[in-house]
């Protein structure tokens, strides 16, 4: 008979991922021949831009296949040590800076160098689903502070002064957010910033990954640019992936203490070792290179935000605030809970809306369970603007389609 | 803004891990580079040969085609295909899609699966010599490692007994490793069947098998793995392999495992939240590197062996050294020097050998503890270009004539030789 295979107990805490229902049943009805209109992308929906992709192909001709340093190469740290000063007026030195097999590596690592078993780490809502479970895996716990949309999503300090506790060891901070895109203002960091000089043992992870994606001229800071004296305890982390459009390419970074970055160094060694040659070498010409194209990408984000909250407001029982960045917007399904679908199905929770939508609307949207703010669900508008205006309509005429739906939410 | 020297908190069992020896080397190497010296860097896993043309043409006709978003966590199906096609193939192995996983190289396979399989406490039996790199993924899994002392007279393969005394309620997982680093030893079909005899009698005992030198045969030895032994074997055996050795793609990090689903659905759960995809435009690399044509190890195989043979050659007429019948490391003895001096001190263990050799000949090799060898060992990679491999055999050779007690001549050896001047001054900043 054969040996039944039993997971390690750090899987314990870890749950299935709420999204994967709905990607198999819009999988399913896609292959079904049915007209499904997906908006649960976590990436752009353009190409890697050219002077990026030439740098690749160079490097392949030149043979840097083979190992590298492992957490970054020296042309790849000069780079990412430029962009932090150009950009955010921080100084790492290389000893500061760690290049990982993504940004979610990077804080994977950070994470597991520093996390005990019964160590807090600070995660507002809503999040990005894959930070509890990072903390779960490093038998963590994970302290959840909530935000609100009325509050545009942005986490209030006395919230944060009364979740810290001895046990904690890092605040998460994820700004413009995954997934409502709320970015903290200047001023908001400053007032975080000011609890967090009261708690000198809690550490900062500062997830900077969406920071070229914002809009309306809105000014990105990060929290040790803000705050000079958490610099010596914050982790601000970044990568190319989105900026760049190069997700599949796996290249994320971190600037932050020396010993830290150490240590991050070591456990990488004992996983993926380097980040990809190749892909290193096309970083340096992500970072280095013309930065014009970004402002064309922002340019189209802003038009099809726009679209998207406008027509989402429309839908009776909707409330989608206007987020400062990112590429998604999270509206609130609070009005609709309690109501009935024309089967005679009661929509409880957003799950079950997000369900309705795709099974009789073939629209596939995240829904806020997984982030840890209910009810609401998640809309990347990284897709075409046909498909976005295709798609708010079906919502819109899905919503109108239940009955029983309470008034609209203030 | 000055730089920070302040230590962050670190978890627990991240205290544990130790600086590995082969860091300390390279570490120094690069020194002695810097200062202008000629360095000959025997301590690396990484062929001179270069990533065949058909994989570099595929890798720049992926970043052409746009394949740069993300690709399911695993591996997209193609590649999945291509890695069940060489289980058949080679191994005449049969894998589902759900029974296969890619990641960022054969470590991050190994990582993943011993963080899918390892709880603290959980003991992990690894027959020394082995990699020293499996230790610490164990221990950053909380789990102990427990070594399995191999000897000489077996060629450092472990014995059926000697894994049957190993074997304990708390053991989760056996590492096997063959051909092995660093020994060189290939484990016959019929001795891993013996050990599969051991392992029929303890059912809960996982096995990882880290075949990642399969390719790198010589003589007539072949490759066999404990997963053809038998069903039952392979239901409990993650087989670990990829494409850096044998196909020269070290840098470009792309390693596969094949095991029972729930295992490599674990695995894809820790993979899930920390690197992601295996990169995109190495995906369709690995697909023509598994599907093409394998014709250039017919190049590359008979040029190893011949390092292999230098090494012996050389080395061999000081040391004894063990014939590799596979990977590309020579394990030497170097005991006959313990307590015997150099220009830089007395040489009291492996580890002062390798630091003695590289200051005074710039040859760096791995000293025996990083192998948690049992004897006084150290391993030579015959992985570089064979220039620079003989001119860093000779000077091995040299240091040990010196060590003997006599000068060598500085002509091409080895007929004529010189007695020692006991009051050699030429002393060397060590």
């Amino acid at each position: 008979m054969a040996t039944e295979f039993v997971p390690a107990k750090r899987f314990s805490k870890v749950k299935p991922s709420p999204t994967l229902a709905i990607t198999r049943l819009a999988q399913e009805l896609k292959a079904q021949g049915k007209n499904v209109i997906g908006l649960a992308a976590g990436e752009p929906d353009f190409d890697t831009p050219d002077l990026i992709k030439a740098a690749a192909a160079e490097a392949m001709t030149k043979g840097q296949t083979k190992y590298t340093a492992v957490d970054g190469t020296p042309a790849l740290k000069k780079a990412i040590a430029a962009k932090f000063e150009r950009e955010n007026g921080l100084q790492y030195a290389p000893n500061q800076i760690s290049v990982g097999t993504g940004g979610k590596q990077v804080i994977f690592n950070a994470i597991m160098a520093t996390v005990s078993p019964g160590d807090e780490v600070i995660i507002p809502t809503p999040y990005w689903v894959s930070y509890p479970d990072m903390v779960n895996l490093a038998e963590g716990l994970p302290v959840f502070v909530s935000t609100t949309a009325s509050n545009k999503f942005r986490m209030n300090p006395a919230d944060l002064e009364k979740a810290i506790t001895p046990k904690t060891k890092w605040l998460i901070l994820n700004s413009p957010s995954n997934p409502s895109g709320a970015a903290y203002t200047r001023s908001e960091l400053q007032a975080l910033a000011e609890v967090l000089l009261r708690h000198p043992h809690v550490w900062i992870l500062s997830d900077d990954i969406y920071e070229h994606l914002v809009f309306d001229d809105f000014e990105f800071t990060t929290i040790a640019q803000v705050e000079p004296k958490l610099y010596d305890r914050t982790l601000t982390v970044n990568g190319v992936s989105k900026a760049y459009s190069m997700t599949g390419w796996r290249i994320g970074y971190a600037g932050g203490p020396a010993p830290l970055i150490k240590k991050m160094a070591e456990i990488q060694g004992h996983s993926t070792s380097n980040p990809s040659s190749i892909s290193q070498a096309a970083a340096v010409a992500a970072l280095d290179g013309d930065q014009a194209f970004l402002k064309d990408w922002v340019k189209i984000f802003q038009e099809r935000r726009d679209l998207v909250v406008k027509l989402l407001n429309e839908a009776p029982g909707i409330s989608c605030p206007m987020p400062e960045g990112a590429f998604y917007v999270y509206p609130s399904c609070e009005a609709l809970i309690g109501s009935k679908t024309p089967d005679g199905k009661i929509i409880s929770t957003d799950d079950d809306f997000a369900t309705y939508l795709l099974e009789s609307h073939g629209v596939a949207v995240v829904p806020g369970s997984g982030f840890g703010l209910s009810p609401a669900f998640r809309i990347s508008y990284a897709t075409s603007t046909e498909a976005l205006r295709d798609a708010c309509s079906r919502i819109k005429t899905a919503c109108e389609r239940l009955s029983g739906v309470a008034s609209k939410a203030a | 803004m000055t730089p920070s020297s302040s230590s962050p908190p670190l978890a627990s069992h991240v205290l544990k891990l130790r600086e590995a020896p082969a860091h300390k080397i390279s570490n120094r190497l690069k020194a002695l580079e810097a200062e202008g010296r000629t360095v000959f860097n025997l301590a690396l896993g990484e062929l001179y040969f270069i990533t065949p043309s058909h994989i570099t043409h595929a890798i720049k006709q992926a970043v052409d085609d746009g394949k740069t978003g993300y690709t399911p966590t695993g591996g997209t199906d193609e590649v999945k295909k291509a890695i069940i096609d060489k289980f058949h193939r080679d191994n005449g192995l049969s894998y589902k899609p759900d029974e296969i996983i890619t990641c960022s190289g054969s470590l991050d396979v190994i990582s993943n699966g011993i963080k899918a399989m390892v709880s603290p406490g959980n003991e992990v039996l690894l027959p020394v010599p082995g990699w020293d790199a499996y230790g610490s993924v164990v221990a950053l899994a909380g789990g102990v490692l427990t070594p399995i002392r191999t000897r000489a007279e077996n060629n450092y393969k472990m014995t059926p007994e000697e894994l049957d005394r190993a074997i304990t309620p708390k053991t989760r997982c056996l590492i096997l490793n063959s051909p092995n680093n660093p020994t060189g030893a290939v484990y016959s079909k019929r001795e891993l069947g013996a050990l599969a005899q051991v392992l029929d009698k303890h059912p809960d005992v996982w096995i990882l098998s880290d075949e990642i030198y399969e390719k790198i045969l010589y003589d007539n030895n072949r490759f066999a793995s404990i997963a053809q032994v038998s069903e039952k074997m392979k239901e409990r055996t993650l087989v670990v392999n990829g494409l850096s050795k044998s196909h020269a793609m070290t840098g470009l990090r792309f390693g596969f495992g094949a095991a029972n689903a729930r295992l490599i659905s674990a695995m894809k759960t820790v993979q899930t939240f920390s690197a992601g995809n295996p990169c995109s435009i190495i995906q369709p690399g690995a697909v023509a590197a598994l599907n093409g044509d394998h014709a250039y190890l017919n190049d590359w195989l008979p040029k190893l062996q011949k390092n292999r043979d230098t090494v012996l050659k050389t080395v061999g007429l000081f040391l004894p050294c063990q014939k590799a019948d596979g990977a590309f490391y020579t394990h030497a003895n170097i005991e006959k020097f313990i307590g015997v001096d150099s220009d830089c001190g007395t040489i009291e263990t492996p580890k002062d050998f390798a630091a003695h050799l590289l200051e005074q000949t710039g040859v760096a090799v791995l000293p025996g503890e990083a192998f948690g060898s049992p004897d006084p060992t150290v391993r030579i990679s015959f992985a570089a270009k064979p220039e620079k491999l003989e001119e860093a055999c000779s000077r091995i050779s040299d240091f040990c004539l010196r060590l003997e007690g006599i000068t060598p001549v500085p002509a091409k050896r080895p007929n004529v030789l010189r007695i020692h001047n006991p009051l050699n001054t030429n002393r060397l900043d060590c």
